[in-house]
């Protein structure tokens, strides 16, 4: 039961897809399809990203003047969108980086009082 | 290709590589090519949702929708062009006028003043605390503008001035001219805060008595008579046949003062500004004041500090400013006077008339949701939401009423083409009134408010929540639901309602307009012409020499073919000229004083008036050369004085005071009453003298059978036989000036009658449409009544019956605001008072048979119906 567990996908929480983009463009600059195969694999195949919903998400990003799009050529010769980070979106990773700390642990400690107390 | 388009197409680019590129993934890990390429499509998701939903990143979604929602409306205008045209005029009319009246507040309410921070600026007055009415023009003597400066703690910067004729030297080009201008005292442009385009202002020594003359010109003068030569400042000129030293010219957009009287100048503008006020003035002489208030000072801190400045005068100065306070005003103020609440109403009725737009654009709505209804029911059905299709038809209405609104904003712009040579002068700055881009945004602002207005009702209607009539009533137009007819009788009610009040309002003044430009003046103002001759104490610097001039004048006229009778007068009624004072019987301090117009005439001037002699007799000829004590007066000064008695022979003490006690005449004359500054003036005395008129004159008059443009010819050769130099202006009929006198209020009338006009054809037309409109739809009711026996009669009286009551409720109400209005409002403008009761009543009735007949029409028509025909009907 939980290896059937551990092998359930989980759909992202509202608003972090957004923060998982800026976490991989700080990486260096990338395109959509690479963007969306780098989330994939570093969560190990657990967080499942309709890989479409991806772009809505960059033009919102775009929008905010987080990210900055050129246009590139890609490791096999096209013509492709390449997604930066700007200053002020590294400015914003950072910021909510930390409060994606403080979200969890709190989360945590509520769900978990019992490990917290016999930890300490 | 748009942005937009351009956007969406690198959007598909970029999905397409990803697909490709996630397909090629597969492959690389051994997935059979049409496998590879169907899990690259399940693991992206729905591609068109994507699309969509980057999209709203870049265009917030209501405003695509609204984008879509305008392009459908206004396809569905094309299809109807007959219900858009309709409603478009409809709109656009409510618009226009509203605009055009808008237009017009702006210029002169709304506008600053065109001087530095005219907020500050005040104009100061006298008054009599002791008499009933005040004047109504502000004068304060020259005395006061010198002590004022050195008393007041709240005023700095006065500026004073006085109204100016100056006769400009004719020369090869052009003939000698009379010049409207202002004297001033050099301080009066700094407290403006202007300063000339060309050249300087007046140095603070130079309006000095013993200074030469020194003047500013205005642009339109500069440009008129010196061919806009930059040289002429620094250039001697000759005024009053005297040499002026030019040094400046003022901008083209100065004007100053501004024009608030109708009387009839040589230019409706101030042409020049000159110094100085002469030799030294007299302490007594009235001149205009203006003034800035300090920084920081109210109104009334500055008229307090006036009132107690007034005291200490009076004890310095008791015989000039005992019994008179100075006070002041905004600037602003006295320039608009009554005009300012004329506008208002005028923007009120504007705003009545564009709501009856409104009903009769949401009736027409209203029918046509009808049809529309399967549409609407069908797009519920498939799932759109009822806000989505209230906001839909909200924007179908603002689609339409921005159409009429640009269309309004035309109408305006056209209006305002020709309105300028219309207005009166007496509104100051309403000719300087335009159609800008202000108007344009008013327009527009007005156009959503209409769309909302008359959109809302109809949209909700349509989108309301007993939705399922729309299907259960499938091909039965006579299912218009009971609610429906209500909001429709509702929206009749206003239109009658609305159209009542404007027509009791609108004929309420035009009846109070028409009695006062019936009134009868106290003379005969037909072929009469008035011309002026002002001699100028330049040329004729002795009282004598001036004299001798006009009598010479006096007796060229009277030998002009066609000439019935020349007379001359020092104050010509209606002109802006008046010399008031007042009569008493005694020299005794407080005894009756009666108010009155004393004026000085020559020759025939009160037969050439026809002036009525009730008593006594006229003045001789030698009476105007030799000195001598007759005075005529007006019956109302004959009563008030000696009641009962006759007046021929009496003692009046004319404008005595115990400074200047010995003013006595004797009676030798007694006429009619006649008006001198206005028609709606109450009667007042008047009191003709007759010593001195020859050189106290400065009007002629003239009775003549022929021409006026004839007799003004003829005059002006007359004079230029005695002196080449002399000019004579104004030159026009008595019945002129007095038609000048109400062109205020006429233009205000004017507007008043169209908008009640336009008002009572819309509203007719709309209540009719609405009435035609219900009962074509109960014809096959109408058939089955007919069909068991009811008469054409029955039928007709049905119709009348639930049509009249609905349009009655509406007579009434409009009916009752209307009096309420007429109660409370007053008087429009000076003049223009509660009219005729009588006449409510006609307009009433008016109003009633017009909507009687929309209502009957149809009636009649539903009568014809054929109940064969009418059963089939659907």
């Amino acid at each position: 039961m939980s290896t059937k567990d551990e092998n359930v996908r989980i759909e992202l929480l509202q608003g972090t897809l957004d923060l998982l983009i800026l976490r991989t463009l700080r990486l260096g600059p990338a395109h959509g399809h690479a963007i969306a195969k780098t989330i994939e694999r570093n969560s190990a195949d657990v967080l499942q990203v309709e890989q479409g919903s991806l772009y809505p998400a960059l033009h919102r990003l775009i929008k905010r003047g987080w990210i900055s799009v050129e246009e590139g050529t890609s490791e096999n010769n096209r013509r492709a969108k390449y997604y930066e980070l700007t200053a002020k979106g590294r400015k914003q990773l950072t910021l909510e980086t930390v409060k994606w700390d403080k979200l969890t642990r709190a989360i945590a400690r509520i769900l978990r009082p019992a490990a917290q107390e016999g930890k300490g | 290709m748009t942005r937009g388009q351009r956007a969406l197409e690198n959007l598909d680019r970029e999905i397409h590589d990803h697909l490709e590129q996630e397909t090629q993934d597969n492959i690389a890990r051994g997935m059979p090519p049409q496998e590879a390429r169907n899990a690259a499509l399940r693991a992206f998701g729905n591609i068109t949702l994507v699309k969509e939903n980057t999209r709203s990143v870049w265009v917030p979604v209501w405003l695509d929708q609204i984008i879509q929602d305008v392009r459908y409306g206004l396809r569905t205008m094309r299809r109807s062009p007959a219900f858009t045209i309709v409603s478009v005029l409809s709109i656009s009319l409510g618009i226009g006028v509203t605009a055009v009246v808008f237009a017009a507040i702006k210029a002169v309410l709304i506008q600053p003043l065109p001087y530095l921070r005219p907020a500050e600026l005040v104009q100061l007055r006298s008054e009599y605390p002791k008499m009933q009415e005040q004047a109504h023009t502000d004068w304060v003597i020259w005395n006061d503008t010198r002590e004022l400066p050195q008393r007041t703690r709240t005023l700095e910067s006065l500026g004073v001035w006085g109204n100016a004729i100056f006769d400009l030297a004719g020369d090869a080009n052009a003939p000698p001219e009379a010049l409207l201008g202002v004297r001033m005292t050099a301080s009066l442009f700094p407290a403006l805060g202007v300063s000339p385009m060309l050249g300087r202002n007046l140095l603070p020594e130079e309006d000095q008595p013993g200074h030469p003359d020194v003047m500013i010109l205005s642009h339109a003068l500069w440009v008129r008579r010196f061919h806009s030569d930059r040289s002429v400042v620094g250039r001697t000129v000759t005024f009053n046949g005297r040499g002026c030293l030019v040094v400046g010219v003022m901008p083209p957009d100065f004007t100053f003062p501004l024009r608030t009287e109708a009387a009839r100048t040589p230019s409706p503008y101030m042409e020049f500004w000159a110094a100085p006020l002469k030799e030294s003035p007299n302490p007594d002489a009235a001149f205009r004041a203006v003034a800035r208030l300090r920084p920081g000072v109210s109104l009334e801190d500055a008229r307090q500090d006036l009132a107690s400045i007034s005291r200490a005068l009076a004890h310095d100065f008791p015989a000039r400013n005992r019994d008179r306070i100075l006070t002041l005003n905004f600037l602003s103020e006295r320039n608009v006077r009554s005009a300012g609440k004329a506008l208002l109403v005028l923007m009120a009725a504007a705003i009545l008339f564009m709501l009856i737009g409104c009903s009769t654009v949401a009736n027409l709505l209203l029918a046509r949701g009808l049809t529309r209804q399967r549409e609407m029911c069908t797009r519920l059905a498939i799932g759109a939401g009822r806000w989505r299709i209230v906001r839909q038809l909200l924007t179908e209405s603002c689609t339409l009423a921005l159409l009429g609104g640009v269309v309004g904003y035309i109408l305006t712009a056209a209006a305002w083409k020709m309105l300028p040579a219309l207005v009166p002068v007496n509104i100051p700055r309403l000719a300087s009134a335009r159609a800008d881009t202000s108007i344009f945004e008013f327009a527009l602002a007005l156009a959503i408010t209409n769309g909302v207005l008359f959109g809302i009702a109809p949209a909700l209607r349509i989108a309301g929540p007993d939705h399922n009539t729309g299907w259960s009533g499938f091909g039965s137009r006579s299912a218009a639901s009971g609610r429906h007819d209500r909001v429709r009788s509702l929206l009749v009610v206003a239109e009658v309602a609305l159209s009542m009040m404007l027509v009791v309002i609108g004929g309420q003044v035009m009846v109070s307009f028409v009695r006062l430009i019936t009134t009868n003046p106290g003379f005969q103002a037909d072929r009469v012409l008035a011309s002026v001759v002002l001699p100028a104490r330049e040329r004729y610097p002795s009282p004598e020499q001036r004299g001798l001039f006009y009598k010479r004048i006096l007796d060229a006229v009277r030998l002009v073919p066609g000439v019935e009778s020349v007379g001359t007068v020092n104050a010509l009624p209606f002109s802006g000229e008046n010399d008031g004072g007042w009569v008493s019987s005694s020299d005794v301090p407080d005894t009756e004083r009666v108010e009155a117009e004393i004026d000085v005439t020559g020759g025939e001037y009160l037969q050439t008036m026809g002036i009525r002699l009730i008593e006594g007799r006229w003045f001789r000829e030698e009476e105007m050369t030799e000195p001598n004590d007759g005075a005529i007066v007006n019956k109302l000064v004959a009563l008030r004085l000696w009641p009962g008695a006759s007046a021929i022979g009496q003692r009046i003490c004319v404008s005595c005071t115990a400074e200047r006690p010995q003013n006595w005449k004797r009676v030798i004359g007694v006429v009619s009453s006649a008006s001198h500054a206005a028609l709606d003036e109450p009667e007042k005395g008047n009191v003709y003298l007759s010593a001195n008129a020859m050189q106290k004159a400065a009007f002629l008059v003239v009775r003549t059978e022929r021409s006026l443009g004839e007799m003004e010819k003829a005059i002006s050769r007359a004079v230029a036989l005695i002196d080449p130099n002399q000019p004579v202006f104004l030159s026009v009929s008595m019945r002129q000036l007095i038609s000048d006198s109400v062109a205020d209020r006429r233009f205000i009338t004017i507007l008043l009658a169209i908008t009640a006009c336009l008002a009572l054809t819309m509203a007719a037309f709309g209540v009719y449409g609405v009435i035609s409109y219900t009962t074509s739809s109960r014809t096959s009711e109408f058939g089955i009544r007919m069909a068991v026996g009811a008469s054409p009669r029955n039928i007709l009286a049905l119709v009348l019956r639930q049509n009249f009551t609905t349009v009655a409720t509406g007579l009434a109400i409009g009916l009752a605001l209307a009096l309420l209005w007429i109660r409370f409002m007053g008087d429009l403008l000076a003049g223009l008072g509660s009219g005729n009761p009588a006449f409510i009543w006609i307009a009433g009735g008016l109003v009633s048979v017009i909507a009687g007949f929309a209502c009957w029409i149809p009636a009649r028509r539903a009568t014809r119906v054929d109940p064969d025909v009418a059963l089939r009907h659907e």
